[in-house]
């Protein structure tokens, strides 16, 4: 066979391509499969008045193009029963608005176990139990004017909290620091009426970082379990002094806790875009989606 | 009495006398080129004793004094015999030639002794001339995709040259280029490999069983042997193709003493686009992209016991992008750049201290480097600004060994030695310079250095090791790998066992196992995708543990019908320590980046079939590997165990070379692998997680529950990697013409990529469709069909 007729045949298999359009860089994929489940973030602490839920139903991702961007509302119809530790039930869901439900229950106590149910009729019950935490309650404050700076330079005061970790069990730890200011709304009477800023807080502790709001600190025991610890929270004290500060130390269950990391992680990897590391939004309810946690706060005002 | 005391007067010396053993030693190689064989079969007929060369062609062997009938074997070369009584020490070289009479066309494996008779598993050699004669991408060589092609070795994704061994990772594989690690080894963002075919002697890749002289890798060893140059006379090989061109030389600076091998590549793309770019921006704006690489290697012989060899590598790709405008006095220029590459060298000096030991010293230097600098400068009328910015990271090693190879008598082929490296990890530095001024005086300037600090760290390890034979049928390489790491002030130590057995069975079927225990002390911060130039190598510290790994296989293997050799082996392969980007964070993500990796561990697991034909005019293998591989770590997936991203159930390749006569021959590959596994979405609903409510409630303030101001609309997936992406298959052909001119001989060379234009995935993302409003899945490919050409010479 002549040289010329090995090039001929050889084009001749080159020319059998185009199975697909050969000119096209992207085609259509299956997308994952999808079951439409409930969805709830059901976070209570002990010392809540009242208590919200959201309840909302998981959409496919493909569903529509418009859905996206958040704020869209969530599911109304559903029923909530909180089964407390002594056998009593409430339920609650007829006041629902765009998937919050709001309860009023009254105080719970350390180790108690709280089990959350939420029905719909188009979707399969979910549930998840909680218990109460064992408060922790710092043992001192020390309110330091000059804390250093953050992590990005900039002059901060801070509150130096010590406790004493339960040691031998995991213990979690949601931290916050308010400024308490009043108005005058009756100055016959003088009567006040007071309210509570949120600081920006922060914290250069190994063991602490910021949460999904960038205000609380969520504080995990692993590196310092069983031990007096000493945290520092900064601030940008902004010099009013006529403010008191309020310092809420919450002891959270890991379900709370790791439900706000994720969250927190979730909002960072949209930094990065499609360069943002996948992440595990934190679920404990069974059948479906969400988290129900707890928290037992101790709040002091310095 | 005096009988029996006679007798043993008589006999004992006749004892002591049959016992006198005398070594031959001396070394192999190639009769045309000087070229050092390794692996070359001596084979003594009459004791039934043989040994292999080492890397550097030497051989040893000591036999009882006898008459000895040794046969020198090597696949491709001629069989040499050589008859003696050894009543004495011999030194003595052979010569191979070629073996023209076979046709034999050199393919994976050969240059070994047989399957059955070797200890070692789970090794390959992949000689050059198979390498080369594999179809490729734009028809540039590339060693690292050929490895590719093997069992137990996988592709990270289309057209990337990043190797995943076993359920490795990339920076799991320790790659040698004569000795020397190449932290970098790809040009192109990994689409090339930065080995240039033409200056490369042999390549072998070691997935498990891995012998005590190996160490600071878990998953693979790849050793790339430089050509050492002729040392008879000048030869050169040169090609033409699509996007490089390649010159090589080689000849003797001094005849049989002293010999170079120069070998470079180059790209021309900048040069092909460069017009075009500034015709299409009217002459504003510049833009260009090349690689190129330069291998040098001089080999001297002192003595027949003194050899020193001296071999460098430098290879850079660069990036640059300039604009300029001028408009009613407004002149700006900017401009990007980015440049990375490795530089390597080495000085070893081979020493025959006996008949029986021999020493290789070497002194290792390899540094790898990444920068990228941008650049703004603007003037109007009297004001002028100029603003920098230099970024730069990489590694610098300074390395000592010594490896002994000590045969005290055929049983036994006992290597031992050490090293020593001094790492210095640059993690990354910024130079930022601004400056502005009117009327040529200085009214604002910044020029200061950002970023971490540079990481000193010293890595040790010594090694012993015993080839043994026990037997007649069992055979074992027994070693223990010690190493240590001290960075800032922090120490660590380990101990590695190594054991391989062999047994071979009556039908000379040979049945293998090994157990090897690796540590890594450093590793590659990176993304799990594209090999980008801004993955930074980083060491253990204080923080980041060292990388651990155990690995068991066992496995037969049998040489049938003198051509084929067919072997599976199954392995298991525990790791722990290994990095991950936390979930949330970025390789684009600024700070210490240590708070940016969490730790976990991995588990693979499968087993791999290889049947390969050596011989004949049609040659090639077929390779399938049915495999696992797992992660889990404590901050990932909320700690669950899921797929390694390139976790491949299936990966088939089939390769073949058919010489149809000695001017024309075809050559083929077919690849199919399960689908990488992606990390995708697949339903959204929307949470919230307030901060705290406070409310005042007589004197004391209370908790007032969550507020939903405005839930997040978050993403579910049911597992990390849980998703695949469609099967991977491609079929590439190529065809060569050889023809012998009078001065030289040349070869065209036609062939395509990916030849029935399989949409094979890239990448997924989501997008829309206008027709329907709805979000749809999509893929996006990279490579449809892909003819190239190349016209190579050799004279």
């Amino acid at each position: 066979m002549k040289t010329s007729n090995y090039i001929f045949l050889f084009l001749m298999i080159l020319s059998f391509w185009g199975c697909e359009d050969f000119f096209s860089t992207t085609i259509d994929v299956d997308p994952p499969e999808y079951t439409p489940q409930l969805a709830a973030t059901a976070i209570f602490n002990s010392t809540d008045t009242t208590v919200q839920v959201y309840v909302d139903n998981s959409k496919d991702i493909f569903a529509s193009r418009r859905f996206g961007g958040g704020g869209e509302s969530g599911l109304d119809g559903a029923t909530i029963e909180v089964v407390r530790g002594n056998g009593t039930i409430s339920t609650f869901g007829s006041n629902s608005f765009e998937g919050i439900y709001q309860g009023f229950l009254s105080a719970f106590e350390d180790n108690e176990e709280i089990t959350i149910n939420i029905s719909h009729p188009d979707y399969e019950t979910i549930t998840a139990t909680q218990k109460v935490p064992t408060k922790v309650i710092p043992t001192n404050y020390r309110y330091i004017e000059n804390a250093g700076t953050d992590e990005y330079g900039y002059a901060t005061s801070g509150v130096e909290i010590t406790f004493d970790d339960p040691p031998g069990e995991s213990n979690f730890y949601e931290v916050a620091l308010l400024f308490k200011d009043s108005v005058l709304t009756d100055p016959i009477n003088e009567i006040y009426e007071y309210y509570f800023n949120q600081t920006y807080n922060t914290s250069l502790d190994p063991n602490a970082s910021q949460g999904p709001n960038y205000s609380d600190l969520f504080v995990s025991d692993v590196g310092f379990d069983g031990d007096k610890y000493k945290l520092l929270v900064q601030f940008e004290d902004y010099g009013d002094q006529s403010n008191s500060l309020v310092v809420v130390f919450n002891s959270i269950t890991e379900a709370r806790f790791k439900y706000a990391k994720s969250l927190r992680a979730f909002s960072d990897s949209g930094d990065f875009g499609p360069f943002g590391e996948p992440v595990t939004i934190f679920s404990n309810f069974e059948n479906g989606l969400g988290t129900f946690g707890f928290g037992n706060p101790h709040i002091e005002e310095l | 009495m005096k009988h029996y005391l006679l007798a043993m007067f008589i006999v004992l010396p006749m004892l002591l006398f049959g016992q006198q053993k005398f070594t031959i030693s001396g070394y192999v190689e190639d009769s045309d080129s000087g070229e050092k064989l390794l692996g070359v079969n001596i084979y003594d007929a009459n004791s039934g004793s043989g040994t292999v060369s080492n890397t550097y062609g030497f051989y040893s062997l000591t036999l009882p004094k006898d008459s000895i009938i040794l046969s020198i074997s090597y696949v491709g070369y001629d069989t040499r015999y050589y008859k003696a009584y050894l009543d004495k020490d011999i030194s003595m070289n052979f010569k191979m030639g070629s073996d023209v009479a076979l046709e034999e066309v050199v393919v994976v494996g050969e240059k070994f002794e047989k399957i059955e008779e070797e200890t070692r598993m789970s090794t390959v050699g992949v000689p050059i001339e198979t390498i080369k004669s594999i179809p490729a991408l734009l028809g540039e060589t590339d060693v690292l995709k050929v490895l590719q092609l093997l069992p137990g070795v996988q592709s990270g994704g289309e057209g990337q040259s990043g190797l995943y061994v076993r359920g490795g990772s990339p920076d799991q594989n320790l790659i040698l280029l004569d000795g020397v690690p190449v932290y970098n080894a790809s040009h192109l963002f990994g689409f090339f490999s930065v080995f240039n075919a033409d200056a490369v002697k042999d390549v072998t890749l070691t997935k498990g069983g891995f012998p005590a002289r190996y160490g600071g890798r878990l998953s693979s060893v790849i050793e790339i042997n430089m050509k050492e140059g002729d040392k008879d006379d000048w030869h050169g090989t040169g090609s033409i193709g699509l996007i490089a061109s390649k010159l090589t030389i080689e000849g003797p600076i001094v005849k049989d003493k002293t010999s170079l091998l120069l070998s470079g590549r180059r790209t021309y793309i900048d040069v092909l686009a460069r017009p075009l770019i500034k015709a299409q921006s009217e002459g504003q704006s510049e833009a260009g992209y090349f690689f190129d690489d330069i291998n040098a290697k001089i080999n001297h012989k002192f003595s027949e016991k003194d050899r020193l060899f001296l071999s460098l590598y430098t290879g850079r790709d660069k990036f640059g992008l300039t604009e300029r405008y001028d408009f009613n006095g407004n002149e700006n220029k900017t401009g990007f750049g980015l440049q990375w590459g490795n530089l390597t060298g080495s000085m070893r000096w081979n020493h025959l201290w006996s008949n029986k030991l021999f020493s290789n010293a070497t002194l290792t230097y390899s540094k790898y480097k990444f920068t990228t600098s941008a650049l703004d400068e603007y003037s109007f009328d009297t004001y002028d600004s100029e603003f920098s910015l230099d970024y730069d990271a990489g590694i610098e090693d300074v390395g000592a060994k010594i490896d002994f190879d000590w045969v005290p008598n055929p049983n036994h082929f006992i290597r031992f030695g050490g090293s020593v490296v001094a790492h210095d990890f640059n993690p990354g530095l910024f130079n930022i310079f601004s400056s502005e001024k009117e009327n040529d005086v200085e009214v604002f300037k910044i020029d200061t250095v950002l970023g971490q600090k540079e990481v000193y760290a010293t890595e040790l390890a010594v090694y012993v090791e015993d080839d043994m034979k026990i037997g007649e049928r069992l055979k074992a390489n027994v070693g223990i790998h010690v190493s240590g790491f001290n960075v800032r002030g922090k120490n660590y130590a380990s101990f590695q066992p190594r054991i391989g057995l062999r047994y071979l069975l009556d039908s000379g079927l040979a049945i293998k196992a090994s157990y090897s225990q690796m540590r890594q002390y450093i590793q590659l911060l990176t993304n799990e995708g594209i090999g980008l130039p801004t993955d930074l190598w980083l060491p253990s510290t204080d923080k980041v543990l060292p990388q651990d790994s155990w690995q068991a296989a066992i496995g037969v293997a049998k040489t049938v019908k003198k051509d084929y050799e067919v072997s599976f082996e199954a392995y298991y392969k525990e790791m722990s320590n290994l990095t991950a980007y936390k979930e949330g964070s970025s390789f684009f993500q600024l700070g210490p980046w240590e708070d940016r990796i969490t730790q976990g561990s991995g588990t693979s697991y499968g087993g791999e079939f290889l049947v390969q034909k050596k011989k004949g005019r049609l040659t090639g293998w077929v390779g399938y590997t049915l495999s696992w591989s797992f992660r889990q770590f404590p901050g990932l997936n909320l700690g669950r165990e899921f797929p390694f991203k390139y976790d491949r159930r299936h990966d088939i390749s089939v390769v073949g070379t058919y010489k149809i006569n000695e001017r024309i021959s075809v050559a083929g590959t077919w690849v199919y692998g399960t689908g990488n596994a992606v990390t995708l979405a697949n339903s959204v609903y929307n949470g919230d997680y307030s901060p705290v409510e406070l409310i005042q409630q007589g004197e004391i303030p209370v908790t007032a529950g969550q507020n939903f101001f405005g839930p997040n609309r978050l993403e579910f997936y049911n597992d990390r990697n849980d998703f695949r992406m469609r099967a991977y298959h491609r079929l590439d052909v190529g065809v060569t013409f050889t023809k012998q001119k009078k001065r030289y001989k040349r070869t065209w060379a036609f062939g395509a990529y990916n030849t029935y234009n399989r949409k094979n995935p890239f990448f997924i993302f989501v997008g829309s469709d206008p027709q329907t409003d709805k979000n749809v899945l999509k893929q996006a490919s990279l490579f449809p069909v892909i003819p190239y050409f190349s016209w190579k010479f050799e004279f």
